[in-house]
């Protein structure tokens, strides 16, 4: 064993450099033993996964029995208009958003996806039924078709990038800027069939300064040091 | 009839009220909190799984407080009687302390592990505190060693695995005692926060210095003061010392919350939660204090405090709170989100560190020359702060830094500052060689 030459304490017999400096060590007469046991295991370990199957078989249950009840009761009892196909949406689009989750544990990308599609489809039903799809195609679709885009981008980024919280702030502003601009040209195209811009300019150009600002910050390092002095908590 | 006069006369546990205590961590716990810490007692031979999972299987059944699950109530959670299989022994992980999933693991919240000589007993906080898991893990080596056919005695805090449990091992000690009618104010500094760079989820880094007990003595001895207020003094010092280098705009106050045990005020045999925080403090804005300035001050603090009078008012505080009828009718649910937010807004805030202290172990004479160490490890703190658990035993004290950040300043600040004061340390740590 050693004696780290930067703080003194004794080391253990298997180490190759000091926990508490790094320093390296250095013995020619008495070596680091690369066959002693150290004295933590190099097993890195990791907390069991819940079993949620019950959970998911006992939603997969309730959503099913309510669906069923509600197609029954309309063939059968309550046969005015086809009202069932809201309640039986409604129960699939549940199901989407739980039962997935707790049993295939897919990736938040995956499930970000799933529940922007099942929210089209449930949103489809109701203008089927209402037998007016115009809105649907005209705003509805557009608005759930960017705020899944927006929301995607943003936990793409968050998971394929080390970021920092002034990005994370600036990519917010910048999505919520681009999804109000989004909102008012739909609407605007349903409504007059006219691509401008009116109240989202301002919301727009006030996210856009935000995203300025914190971009100048980002790039300029003494700027952002200052902040971070003067903000730290 | 006789059988069911004796099974009448002894009262069976299904379920247990949390603590005052217990009742804090499990809403805390999440998958970046964990608060699980650890006790691991090193023996002086390798240690066998089969034999090391018999002895936990017969130990088991004496510890029923332990073989628990954790469940939620409309208004509060409790415990309830385990009777799954498990726990099973298991191969070390680097990694020590991981949270403990509730539904997980057969919903047991202690855990086993081996690894080579070393046998570690990792507990949620809610099931009980150090000293229960000292004697747990006394009891539990007791009946490893007779399995081999040493013989050792029921003293010292190694249980009878025959015997029945002991009905004062299972008391609520808080509500015993907690009928005071003064409650403490609540501390409302915002203390020195360490900032470091985080490691990748998981890892919890640790260094253990081990000294000889007698020089460290000494050395406490020569300020007047005892070795667990010295080593308070000594963190305290590289706290304050980590602060100046970070050249901060406004120096903070230096907080460390610290554990006492309150079975050494208060006579119970309680295995479950039995302590109470204090956090000594001290302004470095006051003006520049040397060490004997601050072994004394937290000398004095400790010694105002440390009474049954001073610690019952202390108990009350949160006492009071979790008594209250309008706290007890809220749902569970909105309890742990004021609870969670009251806890990252204020409690996070109050202290810079945290050091727990338990003590010298002492084993029946003839289990000594099977155990070389004890040690003891607190779990993955929130933030960046570095918590500190000490343990002696067989003339050496074992000082464990357990922490989530690359950095080892306080480490380095803490265990130079004992070489410098002449008591030499041992070091051993689970960090990786960092690329400069």
């Amino acid at each position: 064993m050693s004696y780290c030459v930067n703080c003194g304490v004794e080391l253990h017999k298997s180490a190759t450099f000091c926990p508490l400096c790094n320093t390296v060590v250095i013995n020619p007469g008495n070596p680091p033993d690369s066959q002693a046991k150290t004295p933590y295991p190099a097993e890195m370990g990791s907390v069991e996964n819940v079993n949620s199957r019950a959970a998911a078989l006992l939603l997969t249950v309730v959503f099913a029995s309510i669906a069923l009840a509600a197609l029954l009761l309309n063939l059968l009892l309550f046969k005015e208009g086809f009202w069932s196909a809201f309640i039986m949406g409604a129960s699939l689009m549940l199901w989407v958003f739980t039962v997935p989750v707790l049993i295939l544990r897919p990736s938040r990308l995956l499930i970000i996806l799933l529940d922007g599609a099942v929210t089209s489809l449930y949103c489809f039903i109701i203008a089927h039924q209402t037998e007016d799809t115009s809105w649907y195609y005209g705003i509805a679709l557009p608005i759930i078709i960017m705020l899944t885009g927006f929301v995607f981008l943003y936990c793409y980024i968050m998971r394929r990038f080390k970021t920092s919280i002034l990005f994370r702030i600036a990519l917010i502003f910048g999505e919520l800027g681009s999804y109000a601009v989004g909102i008012e040209l739909s609407i605007r195209y349903f409504l007059y069939d006219s691509l401008s811009i009116r109240w989202s300019a301002v919301v727009g150009t006030s996210c856009l300064i935000i995203v300025a600002v914190l971009t100048t910050v980002m790039k300029n390092s003494r700027l952002r040091e200052e902040v971070q002095r003067r903000l730290h908590f | 009839m006789k059988v069911k006069k004796e099974s009448m006369k002894r009262k069976e546990h299904h379920w247990f009220k949390l603590d005052l205590s217990a009742n804090v961590y499990p809403t805390l716990q999440r998958r970046n909190f964990s608060s699980v810490y650890r006790v691991s007692a090193l023996l002086r031979q390798k240690i066998d799984p089969v034999k090391l999972q018999a002895a936990l299987d017969s130990t088991i059944p004496r510890f029923p407080t332990f073989a628990v699950a954790i469940h939620k109530g409309l208004f509060w959670r409790y415990l309830e009687r385990n009777t799954k299989p498990g726990p099973f022994v298991r191969p070390d992980v680097s990694n020590a302390c991981m949270p403990i999933h509730f539904k997980a693991e057969n919903r047991y919240l202690f855990r086993v592990y081996y690894y080579e000589n070393k046998l570690s007993l990792e507990v949620f906080h809610s099931v009980a505190d150090g000293s229960g898991a000292l004697i747990f893990i006394k009891t539990l080596i007791a009946e490893y060693l007779r399995l081999q056919g040493i013989k050792i005695p029921y003293v010292e805090g190694v249980l009878n695995c025959k015997n029945a449990p002991n009905e004062a091992e299972m008391e609520d000690a808080y509500v015993k005692y907690g009928d005071g009618k003064v409650s403490l104010k609540r501390s409302g500094i915002h203390a020195y926060q360490l900032r470091g760079t985080m490691e990748p989820f998981y890892t919890l880094n640790i260094i253990t210095g081990i000294a000889p007990i007698a020089q460290l003595a000494a050395a406490a001895k020569s300020y007047n003061v005892p070795i667990g207020v010295f080593l308070t003094a000594v963190l305290m010092e590289a706290l304050m010392e980590k602060q100046k280098l970070d050249k901060p705009i406004h120096e903070r106050e230096v907080a460390i919350s610290m554990p006492v045990n309150l079975r050494r005020f208060f006579p119970s045999e309680t295995l479950r939660n039995f302590i109470v925080m204090l956090s000594p403090s001290i302004n470095p804005k006051m003006g520049a204090y040397t060490f004997e300035e601050i072994t004394q001050e937290i000398n004095a603090y400790m010694t105002y405090r440390l009474n049954e009078k001073y610690l019952k008012a202390n108990i009350m505080t949160n006492l009071l709170v979790q008594r209250n009828p309008i706290v007890r009718v809220i749902p569970l649910f909105l309890k742990d989100l004021i609870v969670r937010n009251a806890y990252k807004k204020v409690n996070k805030r109050q202290s810079s560190a945290g050091i727990t202290n338990l003590g010298i172990v002492k084993v029946p004479e003839e289990m000594k020359e099977h155990i070389e160490r004890f040690e003891v490890l607190m779990g993955q703190p929130f933030s960046n702060r570095t918590n500190v658990a000490v343990i002696s035993y067989g003339g050496e004290i074992s000082i464990s830094f357990s922490s989530s950040i690359v950095e080892t300043d306080i480490e380095m600040l803490f265990f130079c500052s004992l070489i410098k004061k002449g008591i030499p340390v041992r070091i051993e740590s689970n960090r990786k060689y960092r690329e400069t």
